[in-house]
């Protein structure tokens, strides 16, 4: 039944297809604004450049950096057709893995999915993977990682996903790679809103509206995204809501203060392997970041100060309930100290602590809070056009494990027009969570070390028109890993000594040639004995036609992902059926300027060949299915 | 084709695609007259029910594909003071599979009858962890 409705489905997109037009895509993003201090400080800056705290000074035409990255537009990860955000990103992210369970709930606790693997490193427990959202590290007091049910889609901008650790801009957790998420902003004059209500398979209701205005010296974001389902099995459904407000002052001509405050409800079970389901494990989380930001641009120099709290409650059905607290700061100033020298200097704190006990069983959980302050600094040089060096290091001093240096070198070459040469070298690290030293969840150790990695990567990149080509090899040895070994009652936590892997990632992107666009990447590692949801190979594509009809846009997509090499445990046991999907996604956009309206039905469909397959052993993932919504936009 | 009426009949699949077509299950205890089952479970399905000799659960949605019927299972019959399986006098529930493997397929209804001679053990049970 499902096979023919998915039969059907692409016998209309066919239809569809061949019945229209086709003509020349226009802009992807019209809209699409880079921050204001981006704007201001550097008119000539890309559109795409995803972090607007690095762009600044006039002698620059494109970003520095000697990172390997992946530059995500929000609109192509609101469009998606998988699920979740993470999934969405992991997707277009060569090397980037993300573990799921189901139709956009990941949960938490026993059975939760969304751990991010990038490099062979991350995943469980999803700490070594940092996630940034406007400027502000997410990661949770006592469990060290994001709630991936938090992000929701709606208000992003711009992501750039950084792959390989740099703890030396980021400090703690960024030891696999980081994951920085800019949200929409209005910076002309004016107001809109946006509202996407959806219905689908399961029962799948999804409601996202967004309002963002600027008047004066004031600008202000609203959003509100809900997502509610049955599930596709028993305890697979749930409720996420994400609420997000912010205000921004511009107080005088490039200054800027902005508070931003975001709430996350989410509901939810797991539902337990398919040979035994546990439908009643439920669980309830509520989480709430905050943050203010001064942001200001004064003869050259760049600061930023931001500050910021993310407290949460999780309640199980099993008694457990915690409260914790992450609490943190950072200032930084960046700025030309030559011709050629750029310096970005800063200083940077944090707390993590928290309260576990068992409402059931009355026991309480013996918790000791960390802190951290550290300084970092980061010098870029650029002796001749088409050569850039970039050096930096910081000292981390924290109250359990003293002095933690870390460090970063990198070039970046351009010999040819349009090719680029990278490579780059870093050594970062992650600190114990809470959880692990103190949750007997299954076991803690409370004498854990911080965990360390150092990375190379060297790649080329070769962009000519509408062709980019991306290749990289990495090589990644972690010490003093944190990993847990054996079962309940007999588990340990403990440290291990080294750790090696290495792997090649690749992209090839091919934009707007006639009605087409498509990419395909890819990622080939060797993980070693770490096998666990660690996959050794990876590939996700997309192919996209744009046409004109009717009066509007049509826009068709068929895009997939194929996971090869996949374990449930370490040293290769267990092994999980290779993944394959494939998601098709049929949009027309009709715009009415005379009204200030777009509108903008869609239709999703799903592994739309209803393979059977799986990223957790035993939580099978739903068969073909839709969604099916409205975007008004005005 | 205008894209509003290639996007109409989709929207009716996706209307038609909320139904589900899973395969329905049954599962009837038919061990023995002292035997009662518990947490009966087979592929994505959990039934929060005992059975005792000769009864069924009622139709559940399951996934398809191929599973063994799980549940635990407790032989009734008077305690014997010299047993030491009792654990402080209450009874012990003991996990159990079918032998045999069960396939399922999508819009079929399946009555599984659980008997004597396709019984085993099932050490398959997740352990407790949490969190």
């Amino acid at each position: 039944m499902r096979r023919a409705l998915a039969l059907c489905f692409f016998a209309v997109v066919a239809l569809s297809a061949t019945g229209v037009q086709a003509q020349e895509a226009g802009e992807e993003n019209p809209d699409q604004e880079t921050s204001p201090v981006q704007r201001e400080s550097d008119p000539e800056a890309p559109q795409a450049a995803p972090v607007d705290v690095v762009i600044v000074g006039k002698r620059r035409a494109r970003p520095l950096d000697t990172s390997t990255v992946t530059d995500l537009e929000g609109e192509g990860i609101r469009e998606s057709t998988r699920p979740s955000t993470f999934e969405a990103i992991a997707q277009e992210t060569p090397g980037l893995f993300v573990t799921s369970r189901g139709v956009g709930f990941h949960g938490v606790a026993s059975g939760s999915s969304g751990g991010l693997h990038l490099r062979g490193l991350g995943g469980s427990p999803n700490t070594q993977i940092l996630v940034v959202e406007d400027g502000v590290p997410d990661y949770q007091g006592l469990f060290g990682h994001p709630i991936p049910d938090a992000y929701s889609p709606f208000l992003i901008d711009r992501v750039r996903v950084l792959r390989g650790g740099d703890s030396v801009l980021y400090g703690t957790n960024a030891l696999g790679g980081v994951i920085l998420i800019d949200n929409r902003r209005r910076d002309q004059p004016g107001w809109e809103l946006q509202n996407d209500l959806a219905y689908g398979s399961f029962n799948t209701m999804r409601e996202q509206v967004a309002a963002l205005a600027r008047d004066g010296d004031w600008d202000a974001t609203g959003a509100f995204s809900a997502l509610r389902s049955d599930g596709h099995r028993v305890g697979a459904g749930g409720m996420n809501s994400v609420t997000h407000l912010s205000a921004r002052w511009h107080a005088m001509p490039a200054t800027r203060l902005t508070l931003t405050h975001k709430r996350f409800h989410g509901t939810g079970a797991d539902p337990g392997p398919v040979t035994h389901p546990t439908p009643d494990h439920w669980y309830d989380v509520e989480r709430s970041n905050t943050s203010l930001q001064l942001v200001m641009l004064r003869k050259g120099v760049l600061v930023r100060a931001v500050q910021y709290a993310n407290l949460g409650t999780h309640r199980l059905y099993d008694g457990f309930l915690s409260n914790d607290r992450t609490a943190g700061a950072y200032a930084q100033a960046e700025l030309d100290v030559e011709d050629r020298v750029r310096m970005l200097v800063g200083v940077a704190g944090d707390s993590v602590g928290g309260t576990v006990e068992n409402r059931v069983t009355m026991a309480k959980e013996n918790v000791h809070g960390l802190t951290n302050v550290a300084g970092y600094a980061q010098v870029t040089w650029q002796p001749v056009n088409v050569l850039e060096l970039m050096a930096g290091g910081r000292t981390v001093l924290s109250t359990e494990y003293g002095a933690v240096p870390l460090y970063k070198a990198g070039v970046r070459a351009e010999p040819w027009h349009k090719v680029v040469l990278q490579s780059r070298v870093s050594r970062s690290f992650r600190q114990p969570t809470l959880r692990e030293r103190y949750l007997p969840y299954p076991t803690a150790n409370p004498d854990l070390r911080p965990e360390y990695a150092t990375t190379w990567d060297g790649g080329v990149t070769v962009e000519s028109g509408r062709l980019r080509v991306e290749a990289v090899a990495f090589t990644t040895r972690a010490t003093d890993l944190i990993r847990y070994f054996g079962a309940f009652p007999t588990a340990e936590v403990v440290n291990i000594d080294t750790y090696d892997v290495w792997g090649l990632e690749g992209s090839v992107a091919l934009a707007e040639v006639g009605p087409l666009s498509a990419r395909l990447n890819g990622s080939w590692q060797d993980v070693g004995r770490y096998t666990k949801q660690n996959p050794s190979q990876q590939v996700g594509f997309a192919v996209a036609a744009k046409h004109g009809a009717g009066h509007g846009e049509l826009v068709e997509e068929v895009s997939g992902a194929w996971v090869g090499g996949l374990y449930q445990n370490n040293y290769a046991r267990d092994p999980i059926d290779d993944v394959f999907f494939v998601d098709a996604a049929i949009r027309w956009l009709r715009a009415l300027p005379e009204r200030g309206l777009t509108f903008e039905p869609y239709l999703l469909a799903r592994n739309v060949f209803d393979f059977q397959y799986a990223y957790i052993e035993g939580y099978r993932m739903p068969g073909f299915n839709m969604l099916g919504g409205l975007k008004v936009t005005m | 084709m205008h894209p509003v009426t290639a996007l109409l009949p989709l929207a009716l699949l996706t209307l038609v695609g909320c139904g589900s077509d899973y395969p329905e299950v049954v599962v009837v205890n038919e061990l023995d007259e002292s035997v009662l089952v518990r947490d009966v479970s087979f592929n994505g399905c959990k039934w929060d029910v005992v059975l005792a000799f000769g009864e069924a659960t009622s139709p559940q949605s399951c996934l398809s594909g191929d599973d063994r019927v799980h549940f635990q299972r407790l032989v009734a019959v008077e305690p014997d003071p010299s047993d030491s399986i009792a654990v402080d006098g209450e009874p012990v529930w003991f996990n159990y599979q079918t032998s045999s493997l069960k396939r399922v397929n999508d819009g079929s209804f399946s009555r599984f009858v659980l008997t004597p001679d396709d019984l085993e053990q099932d050490f398959s049970v997740p352990g407790p962890y949490g969190h």
